[in-house]
């Protein structure tokens, strides 16, 4: 019952449904995006307002899948997909301390930016991000394992 | 689509919790759970898979008409 994406029927077809429908989401927000800006409304700039609708699509279509079970995939349980967990938050968190650590402790490289450099709030938000999905894969195969 | 009774019945005379069941068929606990609620409907491979773990003929755990599943 598991095809190749690792997920059992029930959730390849929750999938495709709150796909289509963030597809749909995303054309309307952008039409009506587009028609708000024919009336001289602008709600936000413009690259700034189609990476929000974009991301209220995305968003919409991740909490979609997770709320009803479709995020992650039956099997692993509690061997195999733990240990690469851990290894990988605990690689991300040694990488957020040591960037920490290089940009904000040691005062040479900010410097050397002139403090303009945004490099490493964007690679700790992207090692947050990444935790925050391991955080919540580890929550949801919980809850899967969990007896009746 | 009503509850399928009939399948909590048969997973529960084996023995079976959801989880073995889900884990015997190859699906998320979450599946059996809508099944058994009446929430999914099933492929017949699914089904078939389900009554092969189970020891039950289709008709036993999914037929829905007058003759059967009774």
């Amino acid at each position: 019952m598991v095809g190749n994406s690792n997920l059992d029927e029930r959730q390849l077809q929750q999938r495709h449904k709150a796909g289509n429908q963030a597809f749909l989401f995303m054309a309307f927000l952008l039409l009506a995006d587009m028609g708000l800006e024919n009336y001289g409304i602008v709600w936000l700039e413009y690259p700034l307002s189609n990476y929000m609708i974009f991301m209220l699509g995305v968003g919409s279509y991740l909490v979609r899948l997770i709320w009803s079970g479709a995020y992650v995939g039956p099997g692993g349980g509690q061997s195999g997909g733990y240990g690469r967990s851990v290894a990988g938050a605990a690689l991300a968190i040694l990488v957020a301390a040591c960037i920490i650590i290089v940009t904000f402790v040691n005062p040479s490289v900010q410097e050397a930016s002139d403090g303009r450099a945004n490099g490493p709030v964007i690679l700790i938000i992207a090692l947050a991000a990444g935790l925050i999905i391991l955080s919540t894969v580890y929550l949801i195969r919980r809850r899967n394992n969990r007896a009746e | 689509m009503g509850k399928n009774l009939r399948l909590k019945a048969s997973r529960a005379a084996k023995d079976m919790s959801q989880k073995q069941l889900a884990d015997a068929v190859g699906v998320t606990r979450q599946t059996i759970i809508a099944i058994e609620n009446g929430d999914y409907n099933p492929t017949i491979r699914l089904c078939i898979d389900i009554c092969v773990t189970l020891g039950k003929t289709l008709d036993e755990l999914f037929w829905e008409g007058t003759n059967g599943g009774q």
